[in-house]
């Protein structure tokens, strides 16, 4: 069986503000030749502080933007080499969950209409049946499907935010910081929610935080990056267990582990 | 130096901050954990004299034996600029983005001790390298957007010492940083709170954190303080089931367990969700969402309890352990 997610050696680089007129701008090098490789089912966690690239690599996952070198598959397909509506299409398969929920919902539209959202894509008149399912799986009710975002605390909106990944049925979800701006006991339980919706759908998982103790607790493999380069990559009890780089134990005492 | 009895923050009918009593030493390092809505970031504003108008306020302050129910602003005023500073989290909106660092730490040098230009520069100066800022002479000339997240927090440090404060409270101060950055600012507040004997209130959400800076600490949910003690003692044995909720919820940095079938174990959580201020349980704030709740909880507020040495809880049902 081949991986749902195959990443080989994909490098993105942005030029940088020009600092001088006669020279050419300095280039940064926000992702350096990243490879992992993901399994249906698997959660794979990649942790880094601000500027270490994980975000760009999310992006470049969802094919939000494109790699300079290398190339991400999806289920055996390279993503990046897919005509416009091809990609639409596969895009129902991959969703992302991002960290502000209120920044990411429409303020004046109902959350029903938001969580089918995805559907209307490829559908111009998404069911309502696969809006409320996704609410109650989310541990919402369907009937909430006619309220707006300010009506719900911070981890509800997070569930929404939830729901509109999962109404498509995707086989991949990218979570980036999802739950970084949540309370420690809302935290837990969005990290379970998550679980049960991996276990439920047999989802996978690509996981991105600062914080290592929240990647860790729900992750089979881990990967590392600072500055754009890949520290360390593998299963992750092994690297918490015996991290082999300085900056993966820093991460560990910060964790207060 | 700093003591609060009973004090109590209303907004009408609901409750922000229900009869809170601590003492602040000098050199003192009080950590103040809890959520959104526990009240610890009014408790910090009252201490600084800038609770809400429209709250309403019981209980009494002292400082240093002074009642501050009578304090004018101005009297206030003169408090903040020498005996009480304050950092927040977000280091970037604090400073002035028009304004070179050194300026902005000069201003109240010249302006609260009255020193010349050159004399506040020396100061400023001093207390840059005091704050672990490297080439403070040319930091001193630059602008915030020009200074990483962790400098820019050390700048405002170097701010909040610039009139030798009594008191420093850091209102999630390495929340916005990065990890290995929070833990060096975290370090540098232990240093310069024992170099300075000066009392810390280190207020935040990351438990963590909290732990590596603080000496004591009170535990928050609801308005109520419903756990104090030594950190230590109270982070290993945990005397209030919500204190207990909330250690248990923190994930550890290892990984969740797998059993046979290949399913992972989940995180203990607490159940619901924080009631609105409005919407509080009379008895025990944590009513309700509480695993060991008796019926009298929800209604008849408990008594203080004390788990050890200088250890209290609010609890009709403290920990056994805890206790014993």
């Amino acid at each position: 069986m081949t991986a749902l997610v195959e990443a080989k050696s994909v490098s993105r680089h942005y030029r940088m503000p020009r600092n001088h007129l006669l020279r050419a701008p300095e280039m940064l090098t926000a992702v350096d030749s990243a490879s992992f490789t993901l399994n249906r089912g698997e959660t794979l966690g990649v942790v880094g502080e601000s500027g270490s690239g994980k975000s760009t690599l999310a992006r470049m996952v969802m094919a939000f933007e494109a790699p300079d070198s290398g190339e991400i598959r999806f289920d055996g397909t390279d993503i990046h080499a897919l005509g416009a509506s091809d990609l639409r299409r596969m895009r129902q398969r991959f969703q992302m969950i991002f960290q502000d929920p209120f920044g990411s919902l429409d303020p004046r539209r109902k959350i029903g209409w938001s969580i089918a959202e995805p559907l209307r894509v490829t559908q111009s008149e998404a069911p309502s049946h696969k809006t409320a399912e996704a609410l109650e799986q989310v541990g919402l009710r369907a009937a909430d499907a006619d309220k707006y975002p300010h009506e719900f605390s911070g981890g509800q909106r997070q569930r929404i935010a939830i729901a509109r990944a999962i109404v498509t049925r995707p086989d991949l979800i990218v979570a980036d910081e999802a739950v970084s701006a949540l309370d420690v006991s809302v935290q837990a339980q969005i990290l379970n929610l998550l679980m049960d919706l991996q276990d439920e759908l047999g989802l996978a998982m690509l996981f991105i935080s600062h914080d290592l103790a929240v990647v860790a607790s729900i992750c089979d493999q881990l990967l590392v990056m600072q500055h754009g380069k890949t520290l360390e990559y593998g299963a992750a009890t092994q690297i918490l267990n015996a991290p082999a780089h300085p900056y993966t134990k820093s991460l560990l005492t910060a964790a207060g582990a | 130096m700093f003591d609060l009895t009973n004090l109590s923050v209303h907004f009408g009918p609901a409750t922000a901050l229900r009869e809170a009593s601590l003492t602040i030493r000098p050199g003192d390092r009080l950590g103040i954990v809890g959520e959104s809505g526990s009240g610890k970031s009014m408790l910090a504003l009252c201490l600084m004299g800038m609770a809400p108008e429209a709250a309403t306020l019981s209980g009494t302050l002292t400082i240093d034996g002074r009642d501050m129910a009578d304090a004018t602003e101005r009297d206030w005023q003169a408090l903040r600029a020498r005996r009480v500073a304050m950092i927040f989290q977000e280091p970037m909106a604090a400073l002035n983005p028009l304004s070179r660092v050194g300026d902005t730490v000069m201003d109240p040098l010249r302006l609260h001790l009255g020193l010349s230009k050159q004399a506040a520069r020396a100061r400023a100066l001093d207390l840059f390298a005091e704050v672990g800022i490297p080439d403070p002479e040319a930091r001193l000339r630059q602008f915030p957007h020009e200074l990483s997240g962790g400098q820019r927090q050390r700048v405002l440090i170097a701010l909040a010492l610039a009139c030798d404060p009594d008191l420093l409270i850091a209102d999630e101060p390495t929340t916005a940083l990065d990890a290995n950055v929070a833990l060096r600012i975290t370090d540098l507040l232990v240093r310069l709170s024992a170099e300075r004997n000066m009392a810390l209130l280190f207020i935040s959400h990351d438990l963590a954190a909290v732990a590596r800076a603080t000496s004591d600490i009170a535990v928050m949910y609801g308005g109520d303080i419903v756990e104090r003690g030594p950190t230590r003692a109270v982070l290993d044995s945990p005397a209030h089931p919500y204190t207990r909720g909330l250690l248990g919820a923190r994930p550890s940095a290892t990984a969740l367990p797998r059993d046979a079938k290949g399913k992972r174990a989940r995180l203990p959580t607490i159940p619901g969700t924080v009631p609105g201020m409005a919407d509080l349980p009379k008895g025990c704030r944590f009513a309700g969402r509480c695993p060991v709740e008796l019926p009298r909880c929800a209604s008849e507020r408990p008594a203080v309890t004390k788990p050890g040495p200088d250890r209290s809880a609010i609890c009709h049902v403290p920990s056994k352990e805890a206790l014993a």
